[in-house]
């Protein structure tokens, strides 16, 4: 029962996913738009959506009201609703040809909505103050970029509000004076609903633009003041350097003693040196800003920490060693569970000896893809191994003792390279050394016919080739 | 008395200081300057500081340290290669002369020189050199 029922609520939300995704978006057609314009066309698309599902409901009511009390005339007004209501639906697809064509479109339209509706039911329908309501609406959606566009929509409104105070009577005889009634009533509190609606949106645009300005003026000081902290650093590390040089340079020309002299060249180079590695960061900076740096990946051959310059402060070492103390064993760490899962693909490709095509899929795609990019292991240490083990599960349907000779071949060499480096404390990556043990074994066995599989598959280079 | 978190500096003021024929004693932190004036080390006659010290330590922290530990209005300087002016600021507040890096050593010297003359004039030291 428990399966069934969890059987239907799945099949129910999945076919209310699909209900939804056959849903108007109010992102439909300004997705191609910068931020601040389709906002505008998604508050547009809202506008003429919320218009259109009011026809519609309008027009259902004339058409369930033509059927209960048939009055002649009363279709004329089904058709203008139906109309307004599947052009109004329709707006959003004319962002596609630029962003003046959607509420062009809404706003005439509904000029002539609000016309020729009047002019039916006589002026006592009070659909005429809606025209304040589209004189608002369009001033917000067309912006102050469109200003007179504006002013020229706004003319006209107010030539239709003449016109049909003039040419239109109160009551067309089509509404009793109670339903007419009713209906100014609805249209009067409509218009100030909507009216109300767009002077809180605009006050949160307002308070919106505010906020964004304020955050970019925030985000500018904190720029600045990071930029003068970085000068005063920079400046700060660069002078000190520069401070040893000339202090060294003044003793040199007095000193007589020559490993003195020598002592203090050495100074003298330290310094240059520490200046040099500086600007070089400098110009690193520089080109990480430009774009034009080069990613450099986590190397695991050597992680430089056992050359910590004596130059530096004891504070400077301390940081530097705490700092390549964590590296290491971060590397270390990741190292080991990478060298391990290679292993165990390895042994695991040798076990499956008869699924040929996985093993190869598993090792030739999965192990280098997840463990290169989870561990920053360098690729071609992986491809090595993988190609290595790929080859071993190749010649599976051969009998066992060959391979287990090939598997011997890939796995011992990556564990004789994971226990020298674990011996080692780490200090050097296990994969290259696995790499190395592997070359050196593959070169002093009678037989290297794994290696040669290998490489004419992988089309590596020889080993003379990559070392050098 | 030397104080400078940065061992190539600690190493050339040393080796330039002896060389006008002073005795210097560095120290990278205000813990170390302090230590070796307790383990019963001699007064200084000057004390040279760098403003920015590791660990956030300020060198004009450190020289009041001294100077209480000491009991004596040691007459001392600093030296900065800072730019940003609060440190600036910082050092002009608290009546210190202030020296920017790179100093050459004939500004060195002379402000060594006045110093010291002016630490004579007000209580005549034995010790014609620092240390």
């Amino acid at each position: 029962v428990g399966v069934a029922l969890f059987k239907n609520v799945g099949v129910a939300l999945h076919k209310r996913e699909c209900l939804l995704r056959f849903l108007p978006d109010i992102r439909y057609g300004t997705e191609n738009y910068p931020e601040n314009v389709a906002r505008r066309l998604r508050a547009l698309n809202l506008t003429a959506w919320c218009a259109a599902a009011i026809a519609a409901f309008c027009f259902a009511s004339y058409v369930a009201l033509e059927f209960l009390d048939p009055r002649p005339g009363l279709w004329k007004a089904g058709v203008v609703y139906a109309l307004a209501a599947s052009i109004w639906a329709s707006v959003p697809l004319l962002h596609r040809f630029g962003t003046l064509w959607g509420p062009l479109i809404l706003i005439l339209t509904a000029n002539a909505y609000f016309f020729a509706i009047t002019c039916l039911f006589g002026t006592g329908i009070g659909l005429q103050m809606c025209y304040l309501t589209a004189g608002a609406i369009t001033a917000v959606i067309l912006g102050t970029e469109h200003i007179l566009l504006s002013a020229v929509l706004g003319v006209l409104a107010v030539l239709q509000i003449v016109v049909l105070q003039i040419m239109v009577p109160y009551s067309t005889g089509l509404f009793d004076s109670g339903t007419l009634l009713a209906n100014f009533a609805f249209t009067v509190t409509v218009t100030m609903a909507t009216l109300i609606a767009i002077g809180v949106l605009t006050l949160r645009e307002a308070e919106r633009a505010e906020a964004n300005l304020e955050e970019k003026s925030r985000q500018l000081e904190m720029a600045d003041r990071y930029k003068s902290h970085f000068l005063a650093s920079a400046s700060h590390d660069l002078r000190q350097p520069l401070h040893a040089l000339n202090l060294f340079g003044a003793q040199l020309p007095t000193e007589k003693k020559p490993a003195e002299r020598k002592r203090l060249v050495s100074r003298i180079d330290a310094s240059v040196a520490s200046m040099n590695e500086l600007f070089e960061a400098l110009l690193d900076m520089t080109k990480l800003e430009a774009g034009t740096c080069r990613q450099i990946r986590p190397s695991l051959r050597s992680s430089g920490c056992s050359t910590a310059s004596k130059r530096h402060s004891p504070h400077q070492q301390k940081r530097r060693a705490s700092a390549c103390a964590s590296s290491d064993a971060a590397r270390g760490y990741a190292a080991i569970r990478s060298c391990l899962s290679v292993s165990c693909s390895i042994w695991w490709a040798t076990r499956c000896a008869t699924q040929r095509a996985a093993v190869s899929w598993l090792v030739a795609a999965a192990v280098p893809r997840s463990c290169a990019s989870t561990f920053a292991i360098p690729a071609p240490a992986f491809l090595r191994i993988s190609a290595r083990a790929y080859s071993a599960s190749s010649t599976s349907w051969r009998p066992l003792p060959r391979i287990a000779r090939r598997a011997s071949d890939s796995a011992l060499p990556s564990l004789i390279g994971l226990a020298a480096c674990s011996a080692t404390r780490c200090n050097c990556s296990p994969i290259p050394v696995a790499v190395r043990v592997s070359r050196f074994w593959s070169r002093w066995r009678p037989n290297s016919e794994t290696q040669c599989s290998y490489r004419r598959r992988c089309r590596l280079p020889t080993s003379r080739g990559a070392s050098g | 008395m030397v104080i400078d978190d940065d061992v190539l500096v600690l190493d050339g003021m040393r080796g330039i200081l002896q060389s006008w024929g002073c005795r210097v004693h560095t120290a990278a932190s205000g813990a170390a300057a302090l230590a070796s004036v307790a383990d019963g080390g001699e007064q200084p006659d000057l004390i040279i500081s760098d403003l920015r010290l590791a660990d956030g330590e300020s060198g004009i922290e450190v020289i009041e340290r001294l100077r209480e530990a000491l009991s004596s209005p040691i007459p001392a300087f600093v030296i900065s290669g800072d730019t940003a002016p609060e440190r600036l600021r910082e050092a002009s507040t608290g009546g210190y002369h202030l020296l920017q890096k790179p100093v050459s050593p004939m500004t060195l010297r002379t402000t060594l020189n006045r110093l010291l003359k002016s630490r004579e004039t007000r209580a005549p030291s034995p010790h014609a050199s620092e240390g």
